[in-house]
């Protein structure tokens, strides 16, 4: 084979190969050989015509920085949560150990007869009796969480929280109520050693010091949490005589369903039993759609890189139109045309996927070391993963680069290896190469699906269809971008005609207007990803304001107590109801109960709250109808039945609406409410229900609160509150509500930190889209510009030209994202987040930053076109108008 | 002073019980009898005068620090082949947790262990369990006899008579004790002195020749091997049989110097009974012996620390510790001379995956001078496979 190179002025290097080899090829030999062969020789070429994106340096930089972008972050997102996952899950069963069961009830626990209960039942081979908690460290504010065990029990199911003291004699240690065993990771954030004393103040608020004896060493997951006796846990949490789960080993042969089916007789109501790989995997399951809708977005990057990819080739296709007619000429054949396409094609993926991998593992590790397993979104607290390299998930990720970048080149180089030399080799042709994209059909077909996409149901609490309608949207306008530009155009000069416009106007249209589909192409990678960045904009904001609104809703009261699982006893509440500076104080009692085994526990709030106007305190979406909602009116049998309001996910997950009869597991037996309304709880994804304090406390006979909201009295100041308070110490520090408001934000914006790095990569490949896509135009028009200025044009009128044309192209670029944007940030608020999170939230268009990323985009396109059209203009009048045409 | 050791042998024992569950209080317990620690509690001491009453002392006394219930016997088979069989509860008060007001502290921690030993496989079937009395799971009742733990109790009903319930892994008994003679107290009326200083004591006493009727299982865990043992390939069978039952409660331990000790409790053919005991230190040398024999007209006899002798007739290695056990010894009182001969040589317990306890207790023959079988009963060795104070 023999390969010349010509350089010609004005004319791209172009490899010319000998007819004969490829002749020896075709005569060929088949089988294997042969094909490794011609594939080796395709390389070549096409390594060979890689030559070719000389003069496109920087778009081939750009097109291969953005597929890294994409497959970097869609796979560090994966990463991340794929190992948070793990650890976290992994943690969950580490403490449940070799238990093929855990029974778990509410978060206020359940009566520890259940254990006997449980031992004697058949089928049962070990049983290990669990009190969880967490209080704070007194000197260092840390919180420390710990389970409390029975170790001569937990020995048999989850040896690995019966650690060995320090001092080996210590042998009683496991037992001792002033003992503690701390895993190493908080223990350097105590910062404290083996050997040293902690102090935690119970929920009675009487300090308890207990002596380090050992590290919980040897199991990563628990290399956070602490381990106790369990009447320690029991007096530290108030629980005594209660417990908050039981794992059971299974006698062998005994399955775990079995013994779940024989247990559920003797379990009380709201207590259930779980294999602790489904339970892991039950509170997994609260992140799971945060994470699916990361993962999404995350697709989403990666689709805006191989728009970026196609329209570069598309557009260095395009140009090199001629160089292929020739090559046909020439004696290559289609398919080998086509090949060698694609291959280069395939390679420049490969470059940008292989850059994405790198990106991805070191995006991953940042993202952990700042944001944390959970990305921000406090999902996974206390999980501290580490960045795995998985090998299914990297070449998933590459091969949707490559895949991107070939699918980019595929459709211009099967035009460009269609198109009979003869009408190749004529300049000018370049828009029929387009044709097949102008067609309107396609965009509007996948308009149509997007719509009825939104029908499709959520499976698996993931809302597939509303993803499927985000996808076809963002096709369809791709798709019809080219017929829009096309449209915006005509209407422009119908538009301009009116007035007396100037000629440079009028040239500037009418050149867009004679050939809009080329750089209407390049334009759907900046429509897509001014889509996108307008898209999360415009749900991150929806979401924040309403966040914000929430916020002041659910906090009425001007300070509040309850933090480090606070428990305040009925003195305690008279004590603070008495202050002098206290106008007013409403006590809330927080629980957690099981409505359904297999999902998350549900939050049960019970406060105190006015039954007749409870929009006071909760922000009611749907309430009951009055007539049913009248006060102690015996609807339901002789007694009343309590209301209760329960949140929006609640309501979706449980079906529930207003009016409707709920059974809630309180202490152990159902107890009947009534729905009073549905409110909108941004808190507690898994759902809360509100009930009165009153109805709480007649169920379970505990009247403790863990909460409370105060209200200054006339004329106190807050100094006074805190001095009345002062006898709580530490155990409950005062919070003002302007201070958790802003907490509250803070943590708000860290879980969107994600979503707003997606913005920013939208907004970089739209901007980088734009960048190139000008200089395709000014690249194309190159001819007519110098004509232009050989007819008297100055300079300075075909730069404005340019720019012009820029603004309207960007112009249309951003009406069109605009509006697609919008509708898939309608779909991500109304259809994506309420089946993902069971939210409502209402509409609110970020204008700040629409109105600067429109105004930067079109600023930008201005300049580049401006500049573009300066430079080209000026030093391309004699060369290009000497080209042979 | 007559039964010195037995308190010795069951704090032994109790490390045994606790090891195999990766925790032991055993160890802590003969450290603190050692004096090594100073125990917050103030717990009562043993002393004379104070007679025994039952049935309320067969019930647990847990103000002491420890104390144990302790059967241990021979049973027939239908077939007349014999079957080993023991069974141990202990209470123990550590000390810990005495200040926290909660149900569930761990004031007091119940240990219990059953053992059967199987002679036509040459095997020891054994499993072991510990508690904290709480929860409702494990109890040491006050008024009689009246000890469980999970599933495995050890109660007397008001005539006396007493039933133990084991489900072990690999095996269950239900068996039912009738004593046939009033309990033997042992040393100065119960009391009895556990080392050279009169404070090392415990209360003590035994019911030998206790009869024994129940049931006993064989479980798949026990491997299909033993399926035979019943008979008929059946896994249960009905038992009969004599067995040893001693109780003791103290709060003080022996001298430090003991590393183990060799006890035997023999029913005599003839109605009598004899035990025997002896302290060894690192170098074999005797600390404390004693013992006593009752014999078939009533009569009682206690021996001083230089009337009891043992001689090693036979040694068995184990192929598991490494350790070597006079399997086979010669016990020698005034008047009475009995070569003991175990059941089967493997009645080792070997318990390190813990802190490390190893010893033998096993169904023993007593034959007189001329060979002829002069009774049966247990014997229990320690401190062969290193101190047992780990």
């Amino acid at each position: 084979m023999v390969v010349r190179r010509q350089r010609n002025d004005g004319v791209r290097p172009v490899a010319v190969t000998d007819r004969s080899a490829w002749g020896w090829i075709g005569a060929g030999i088949r089988g294997v050989w042969g094909w490794l062969a011609a594939g080796m020789r395709l390389l070549r070429l096409a390594c060979l015509d890689l030559v070719a994106w000389r003069g496109a340096k920087m778009r081939l930089a750009v097109a291969i920085g953005v597929l890294a972008l994409g497959v970097g972050l869609g796979l560090a997102i994966e990463r991340v949560n794929a190992v948070a996952v793990a650890e976290f899950e992994a943690g969950m069963s580490t403490l449940s150990g070799e238990a093929d069961l855990s029974v778990r009830g509410p978060r206020s626990g359940f009566d520890d007869t259940l254990l006997a209960r449980l031992v004697s039942r058949p089928g049962v081979a070990a049983a290990s009796p669990v009190v969880e908690g967490s209080r704070n460290d007194l000197a260092s504010g840390v919180a420390v969480s710990f389970q409390g065990v029975d170790a001569l029990r937990a020995v048999a199911v989850q040896p690995a929280l019966v650690p060995r003291a320090a001092d080996a004699d210590d042998r009683l240690a496991n037992l001792r109520t002033d003992a503690i065993f701390v895993g190493p990771r908080l223990l350097e954030r105590l910062e404290r050693q083996v050997g040293d004393r902690i102090e935690l103040l119970d929920v009675a608020g009487r300090m308890r010091s207990l002596e380090i004896v050992g590290l919980l060493s040897g199991v990563p997951a628990l290399a956070g949490v602490a381990v106790v006796d369990i009447a320690t846990a029991q007096v530290l949490e108030g629980m005594e005589g209660r417990l908050s789960r039981i794992d059971l080993r299974a006698q062998p042969g005994v399955s775990p369903a079995q013994l779940r089916t024989a247990l559920a007789a003797v379990l009380p109501s709201g207590v259930q039993a779980d294999t602790p790989d489904a339970h892991a995997s039950t509170e997994a399951q609260v992140s799971r759609a945060y994470r699916a809708n990361l993962s999404v977005l995350a697709l989403v990057a990666l689709f805006c890189g191989s728009l970026l990819v196609f329209s570069a080739q598309a557009l260095q296709v395009a140009r090199r139109r001629s160089q292929f007619a020739v090559l046909r000429a020439l004696g290559l054949k289609r398919r080998e045309l086509l090949a060698q396409q694609v291959l280069q094609s395939a390679l420049i993926g490969a470059v940008g996927a292989a850059l994405g991998l790198a990106l991805a593992y070191g995006l991953a590790a940042l993202a952990l070391l700042v944001l944390g397993g959970d990305l921000g979104a406090g999902f996974f607290r206390g999980v501290a993963p580490e960045i795995t390299f998985d090998l299914p998930s990297s070449l998933s990720y590459f091969g949707a680069g490559v895949g991107a970048s070939i699918a980019g080149a595929f459709l211009p180089s099967l035009e460009a290896a269609r198109t009979p030399p003869a009408r190749g080799l004529r300049p000018g042709g370049l828009e029929q190469a387009w044709q097949p994209l102008g067609r309107i059909w396609p965009g509007l077909l996948l308009l149509i699906l997007s719509g009825a996409s939104l029908a499709v149901p959520p499976r698996d609490g993931l809302p597939v269809g509303g993803y499927l309608a985000i996808a076809c949207l963002l096709l369809g306008t791709v798709a019809l971008t080219p017929r829009f530009l096309k449209l915006f155009v005509f209407a422009l000069v119908h538009v301009t005609r009116a007035w007396r416009s100037s000629a440079v106007i009028k040239l500037a249209l009418a050149q867009l207007r004679g050939a809009p589909t080329g750089p209407a192409v390049s334009l759907a990678a900046i429509v897509a990803a001014v889509s996108l960045a307008v898209a999360m904009m415009l749900m991150v904001n929806s979401f924040r304001v309403s966040f914000e609104a929430w916020l002041l809703h659910i906090l009425p009261a001007e300070a509040y107590l309850g933090e480090g699982g606070l428990r305040l006893s009925v003195a305690e509440q008279q004590r603070i109801a008495a202050l002098r500076s206290v106008g007013r104080v409403e006590f809330m009692r927080i629980d957690e109960v099981r409505l359904n085994a297999g999902r998350p526990p549900v939050t049960v709030l019970a406060r105190d709250i006015d039954p007749v106007d409870p929009g006071a305190r909760l922000p009611l979406v749907a309430r009951a109808s009055e007539d049913v909602a009248v006060e102690g009116a015996p609807l339901f049998g002789d007694s009343p039945v309590a209301k209760a309001w329960v949140s929006e996910s609640v309501a979706e997950i449980e079906q529930l609406s207003p009016g409707q009869l709920v059974d809630i597991p309180l202490g152990g037996h159902p107890v009947r409410f009534r729905i009073d309304g549905i409110w909108r709880d941004y808190g507690r994804q898994q759902g809360a229900i509100v009930i009165a304090r009153s109805a709480y406390v007649a169920a379970t006979g505990d009247s403790v609160v863990s909460n409370a909201a105060l209200w200054l009295a006339p004329g106190a100041r807050f100094a006074d509150l805190r001095a009345g308070l002062r006898w709580l110490g530490s155990r409950a520090p005062l919070r003002e509500t302007g201070e958790i408001r802003r907490f509250s934000l803070a943590i708000f914006d860290r879980t969107f930190a994600v979503t707003w790095a997606l913005v920013a990569v939208a907004v970089t490949i739209g901007l980088a889209a734009l960048a190139g896509n000008l200089a395709a135009l000014v690249l194309a028009r190159r001819r007519e510009l110098s004509v232009l200025r050989h007819l008297g044009l100055r300079l300075g009128d075909v730069s404005w030209m340019i720019a012009l044309q820029a603004l309207v192209i960007v112009t249309a670029a951003l009406a069109t994202g605009l509006c697609a944007g919008s509708l898939i940030g309608l779909i991500l608020v109304e259809v994506v987040n309420r089946q993902s999170f069971h939210w409502s939230m209402e509409m609110h268009a970020p204008w700040g930053s629409l109105l600067a990323l429109t105004g930067t985009m079109c600023l930008l396109a201005m300049v580049t076109g401006y500049l573009g059209g300066r430079g080209v203009a000026r030093a391309e009048v004699v060369r290009a108008a000497s080209e042979d045409w | 002073m007559n039964a010195l050791a037995r308190r010795a042998r069951r704090r032994w024992l109790l490390r045994a019980v606790a090891s195999p569950i990766g925790w032991s209080v055993g160890a802590p317990l003969a450290g603190l009898a050692a004096g090594e620690a100073a125990a917050a509690v103030a717990y009562p001491a043993v002393r004379t005068g104070e007679p025994l009453v039952f049935p309320r002392d067969h019930g647990a006394h847990p103000d002491y620090r420890t104390e144990w219930w302790y059967v241990t016997g021979w049973l027939e088979r239908s077939d007349h082949r014999p079957l080993g069989f023991q069974v141990t509860f202990f209470r123990s008060r550590p000390g810990i947790a005495e200040d926290l007001p909660v149900a569930s502290a761990a004031r007091q921690i119940i240990f219990a262990h059953a053992a059967l030993s199987l002679p036509e496989h040459g095997r020891l079937l054994h499993d072991q369990r510990a508690a904290r009395v709480a929860f409702g799971l494990a109890r040491a009742g006050e008024a009689t006899m009246d000890v469980a733990l999970d599933d495995w109790s050890l109660v007397m009903d008001a005539r006396g008579r007493f039933t133990a319930r084991i489900r072990a892994r690999e095996f269950r008994f239900d068996l039912s004790f009738v004593p046939r003679i009033a309990p033997v107290l042992q040393g100065e009326e119960g009391v009895s002195r556990k080392g050279p200083r009169p404070s090392q004591a415990s209360y003590y006493y035994s019911l030998p020749q206790v009869s024994v009727q129940g049931r006993v299982e064989l479980l798949a865990a026990a491997g299909n091997g033993l399926s035979d043992l019943m008979g008929q390939g059946k896994r249960a069978q009905s038992v009969t049989g004599r067995a040893w039952f001693d109780h003791e409660w103290s709060s003080e331990y022996m001298a430090p110097s003991v590393v183990g000790w060799d006890w035997a409790g023999i029913n005599l053919r003839d109605g009598g009974a004899l035990m025997v005991f002896r302290m060894r230190d690192a170098d074999g040398g005797v600390v404390w012996a004693g013992g006593s024999l009752r014999r078939s007209d009533g009569t009682e006899q206690q021996f001083e620390p230089g009337e009891v002798r043992f001689v090693t007739l036979r040694t068995w290695q184990s192929p598991r510790t490494g350790a070597w056990f006079p399997v086979q010894m010669q016990v020698e009182v005034p008047g009475l001379t009995l070569a003991l001969r175990p059941l089967i040589d493997d009645q080792e317990l070997d318990a390190r995956h813990g802190v490390g306890a190893v010893y033998w207790e096993g169904a023993v023959r007593a034959h007189g001078r001329t060979g002829s079988l002069l009774g049966q009963g247990y014997l229990e060795l320690t401190g062969y496979a290193g101190r047992l104070q780990m």
